[in-house]
């Protein structure tokens, strides 16, 4: 009976239920939107930082990340490689020597990241191989040859087959300098990367920086990386105390990057909400004029024996009804544009730039389609939207019968 | 007599739907002249209150003319009318009558102020009108404190303070008790007399009826009898 | 009769108190909720720029032709271009430091860094760059010897170097060697410029210009005005008086488009969400004034019995929701005011996201910033919802012939 009741209350007031019911499903979808595409876009920019070159999960000397030194290296890679080579989470290792060097062409010295990788085993961790834009790749049989960002390639004023010289230090701290071959030239997007890389296979540089059994990080690839913050700590576990290693998910090593995204993140629902507070504002009113429309009408249905509670349960039924004709179509029209933008992902080539100086290599972001967030997203606007209904709604209900029928 | 009001073959139909049309007034014509108390009776639905509303300006009728003196009312567009409402007639209706927002003495002046009559003007009249109606303690008081006879009190000081040459009544004692009944249309004659306005009341209330001088009675939108109770028109 | 038409307004709006008082304060509080986000946004879009341009590119800077392009120890401006008159005496020009810039590797005993190298005068740069505000550690001062060196925060805590400490420089010079030399880190600043935190070491102009092989001249002349609005003016001023070739004068903006592009995107942004939310707010306007209209009708009748004029009743009824939206914007504006102007004095603190907002090259402590075009636009807004907000409830009254507005309900 009162959801007949209602419903006819709610046909009878036909304005105000389709400014509510409006409101709602346009919050709602901007609600699910924006949280898809803020979420989408974030995970699009990390995962692109995460993959370029720092990867998953980072293994290091105790305290090299927080103080990078020859002496918090990783003094025993082989113990290390058996290790991790006896876990089954794990897909691959590989290991990398990064040190600081001036590279010198006959134009220019400049300093940058000199760092020396494992070739086959580091295109499969990062995208160093897949931004080749010139040249050709490194191979683990590589002598003297050099893959250079393309902004360091063209501030050192070389291209491919160029020839430079290093000077730099070894593990030991001994000095290491030798001529250089320019065999490739890669971009990723991330300016500062490009500005200030470059990569040489391991195995020649092994003697000339002493580099032994040595490395300043290994990288390990999980089979699955979304539980890499588990096989950190199952690592954190396994790996012998004596070996002195420190084990770091993405999310601890990226930690700027993530903070960022929650800054973000907190500012674009901060934004949001003073939108959502005008709506919410919006339902409060339309609300207010309903219930006092009938106030002379709670007030036979008291006069003839409904309790208070049952005239709050009529109303509350219709605030819900309305809540809900918003809240769910809001949700899925949402839904359908975050699915729509997670196929086809915004193009912002016209802000490349501007992502590029937040050192951020993306042109495209898509949003993510994720049911439980827009599940979520639906349940916090039909709370607030409820919310929004109960001041007039308990302020009728509580007025007593005769005070109601005066009312007109 | 001097005709005042010269009413000549007035209809009035209201289309309630497209095809179907409620005549509620056939072919009337009436004078009125200065001075005149004149009843408007008969039973519901008979056309009093259209006939007054068309008198008033209120409405507009489908066929037929209405003059108020020298002017004729059934042509004018509603930007004409209003100076007309505002200046020549005044109203009381059957409830509600006052501006809710306004005290009694501002509901008492609003005409005037619309007018632009002086500050002073105003409160002369207000305190001469109060006292004729016996309502100075009234007046700083707002609508929904008033009773209401005290309300048609304040709404007939109201309608002739500024003066109009005609005063509409419509059913101006239907929500009243007969004691505040016949003060009220003591009033109505008193204003009648002193001022000389027009009073045109409608009603089927035998106390007003008994009051009137010219009694004018309307069934089924047409009039039925039209003649002079009493020769004393002032 | 404008004395009636405020007195019925106001009376009409103290008579539905409850409502009245809903709907200023949703226009107060979207406002405030505007204005605080708007003076946020802003003072963090403008701090950002406030940093590049003192800590890097002026409002105006001049380099040699090419050297952006090709950043050489060949492409210098000369020493005499700085007794040019126009840039010695002219009045718009609030501060100018010249700079002498060139890239090296920045080592110590465990970690080497890449860095940009700025041989500056220190007491210019000190006031130009407002060098004394950003001071993190230590002090600005290069030494009685000259090899005192100032770094960057970031670069400091990457080379995890503390005050006192020797590093070691090396760059090659223009002559194409290699050369070394030691320094002694003096202070540590924290410019809030992002790629100046990480990778700059100040140094004094003439141990720069003697370690790299260079006699005279600079890489960059900056200049900060005194009125920033005067740049494009001034950029003219010197392509005319200077006419020459060789030097290449640009603008902040056209040395950093994406921070201008970024300034941009904030108003736009800006202006969407006054647009989305007043929309929303007439809405609730238009809620409210259509039932106080509607409910009105028999009053409205019988005001129009006694004469009152259409006209009038449109008078009053806009001043009734001009008046709501005004009562909204002065409750708004009085504690967005109130609120921005905390900000401003005290700063939005997020050290919490300190790595986060670094990220972005922003300050932890965000200003906020006051203009009066937020107050402008919102009232035109409040009063334009407000209008809108009646217009289909007055026409609803003129479409009524008076009989049926008095017999309405």
């Amino acid at each position: 009976m009162f959801l007949d009741l209602a419903w006819k209350n709610i046909c009878s007031q036909r304005r105000r239920s389709l400014v509510t019911v409006l409101l709602l499903l346009f919050a709602t979808a901007i609600l699910v939107f924006s949280g898809a595409f803020m979420e989408g876009s974030h995970r699009q920019m990390i995962r692109s930082a995460v993959e370029i070159y720092p990867s998953y999960l980072q293994i290091t000397g105790n305290g090299y990340r927080d103080e990078p030194g020859v002496d918090r290296l990783v003094f025993d890679l082989a113990a290390l490689n058996n290790v991790l080579n006896a876990q089954s989470e794990v897909a691959l290792a590989t290991s990398r020597y990064e040190s600081f060097a001036l590279l010198v062409s006959d134009h220019q010295a400049l300093g940058a990241l000199l760092a020396a990788v494992e070739p086959d085993k580091e295109a499969q961790v990062s995208r160093l191989k897949q931004s080749l834009i010139r040249g050709e790749y490194l191979s683990n049989n590589d002598q003297n040859q050099v893959y250079l960002g393309r902004e360091l390639a063209q501030r050192l004023k070389v291209d491919v087959g160029s020839n430079l010289a290093f000077v730099g230090s070894g593990a030991d701290s001994s000095f290491a300098a030798d001529r250089l071959h320019v065999k490739g030239i890669f971009q990723t997007g991330l300016f500062d990367f490009d500005n200030s890389s470059a990569f040489v296979n391991r195995t020649y540089i092994e003697p000339l920086m002493a580099l032994d059994n040595t490395a300043s990080h290994v990288i390990v690839l999980p089979h699955n990386p979304d539980q890499v913050q588990d096989l950190a700590r199952l690592l954190s576990q396994r790996l012998p105390p004596e070996l002195g290693l420190e084990v770091r998910s993405w999310q601890e090593t990226m930690s700027g990057l993530v903070e960022a995204m929650t800054v973000d993140s907190i500012f674009g629902y901060l934004t949001l909400s003073v939108l959502f507070l005008v709506i919410l504002f919006v339902i409060t009113i339309y609300t207010l004029l309903a219930i006092m429309a009938r106030t002379r009408e709670i007030g036979i249905l008291r006069a003839i024996g409904s309790s208070q509670r049952q005239i709050f349960t009529l109303l509350l039924l219709e605030g819900l009804i309305l809540t809900l004709a918003g809240v769910i179509p809001g949700g899925m029209l949402g839904g359908a544009f975050a699915w729509y933008f997670q196929e086809n992902p915004f193009s912002f080539s016209a802000w490349e730039e501007q992502f590029k100086q937040y050192n951020l290599a993306v042109s495209t972001l898509p949003a993510l389609f994720s049911l439980t967030q827009i599940l979520r997203d639906m349940i916090i606007m039909t709370l607030a939207a409820l919310m929004a209904m109960l001041v007039p709604l308990l302020r009728v209900t509580r007025l007593r019968p005769t005070e109601a029928m005066r009312h007109v | 007599m001097d005709a005042f009001i010269e009413i000549a073959h007035l209809h009035k139909t209201f289309e309630t739907s497209r095809e179907v049309s409620t005549p509620a007034l056939i072919d009337v014509s009436l004078t009125i002249p200065h001075g005149d108390f004149a009843v408007i009776s008969g039973p519901s639905g008979s056309g009093k209150t259209t006939l007054l509303n068309l008198l008033g300006a209120l409405d507009s009728p489908s066929k037929g003319t209405i003059s108020l003196g020298q002017t004729m009312i059934s042509k004018l567009k509603e930007a004409e009318l209003s100076p007309i409402r505002r200046d020549r007639i005044g109203f009381v209706f059957q409830t509600h009558n006052l501006i809710p927002v306004l005290s009694a003495r501002q509901n008492i002046c609003y005409v005037m102020r619309l007018q632009g009559r002086s500050q002073q003007e105003q409160e002369s009249r207000v305190a001469e009108l109060a006292g004729k109606l016996d309502i100075e303690q009234l007046l700083d008081k707002h609508p929904d404190q008033l009773s209401g006879g005290q309300q048609q009190r304040v709404a007939v000081a109201r309608a002739v303070a500024s003066r109009p040459q005609l005063l509409l009544a419509d059913e101006p004692t239907a929500s009243l008790d007969s004691t505040n009944a016949e003060r009220l249309l003591d009033l109505l004659e008193q204003l009648n007399h002193d001022e000389g306005v027009t009073v045109l009341i409608s009603s089927h209330d035998s106390l007003v009826i008994n009051r009137a001088r010219h009694s004018i009675v309307l069934r089924d939108g047409r009039v039925v009898a039209d003649h002079y109770e009493r020769n004393d028109i002032p | 009769m404008y004395k009636l038409i405020w007195h019925m307004a106001w009376n009409a709006l103290g008579r539905r108190r409850g409502r009245s008082l809903l709907v200023t304060l949703m226009i107060g509080a979207s406002l405030w909720g505007l204005l605080f986000m708007e003076g946020i946004y802003d003072g963090m879009t403008e701090q950002m720029i406030d940093n590049t341009v003192k800590s890097d590119s002026g409002n105006l800077s001049l380099f040699a032709q090419g050297y952006r392009l090709d950043p050489s120890l060949d492409r210098l401006l000369p020493d005499s271009l700085l007794n040019q008159q126009i840039l010695r005496t002219n009045p718009l020009i609030k501060s100018r430091s010249i700079r002498f810039s060139h890239t090296g590797l920045l080592a110590t005993a465990h970690a080497a860094r890449q860095v940009q190298i700025q041989g500056v005068p220190l007491e210019e740069e000190i006031v130009h760059a407002g060098l004394s505000d950003k001071l993190a550690q230590g002090r600005l001062h290069f030494g009685s010897d000259g090899n005192g060196a100032i770094l960057g925060h970031g670069l400091a805590g990457k080379l995890r170097v503390s005050i006192g400490q020797k590093i070691i420089l090396s760059a090659q010079d223009r002559q194409q060697n290699i050369n070394s030399l030691v320094l002694k880190v003096n202070g540590i600043i924290r410019s809030g410029n992002q790629p100046i935190d990480d990778k700059i070491l100040y140094m004094d102009i003439e141990q720069c210009r003697e370690f790299l092989g260079v006699s005279q001249g600079f890489s960059q002349l900056s200049l900060i005005l005194h009125n920033p609005d005067n740049t494009a003016l001034l950029q003219e001023q010197l392509l005319r008086e200077l006419d020459d070739s060789a030097i290449e004068i640009l603008r902040w903006d056209q040395l950093y488009p994406a921070l201008l592009q970024g300034r941009q995107v904030m108003k736009t942004f800006n202006l969407i969400c006054n647009l989305l939310v007043f929309c929303v707010a007439g809405l609730g306007v238009w809620g409210v004034m259509t039932v106080s209209v509607l409910e009105r009708l028999r009053e409205f009748g019988i005001m129009i019995a006694v004469g009152t004029s259409f006209q009038q009743i449109r008078a009053q009824v806009l001043l009734e929701s001009t008046l709501l939206g005004l009562g909204g914007f002065i409750l708004g504006a009085g504690s967005g005011v109130a609120t921005l102007l905390w900000f401003v004095e005290h700063g939005l603190n997020l050290e919490v996201f300190q790595e986060g907002l670094q990220a972005f090259g922003m300050d932890t402590i965000i200003y906020a910033i006051i203009r009066p075009d937020y107050f402008t636009t919102a009232l035109i807004a409040i009063l334009l919802a407000c209008t809108a907000s009646v217009i289909l409830p007055l026409r609803r009254l003129k479409q009524a012939r008076p009989v049926t507005i008095l017999n309405s309900q």
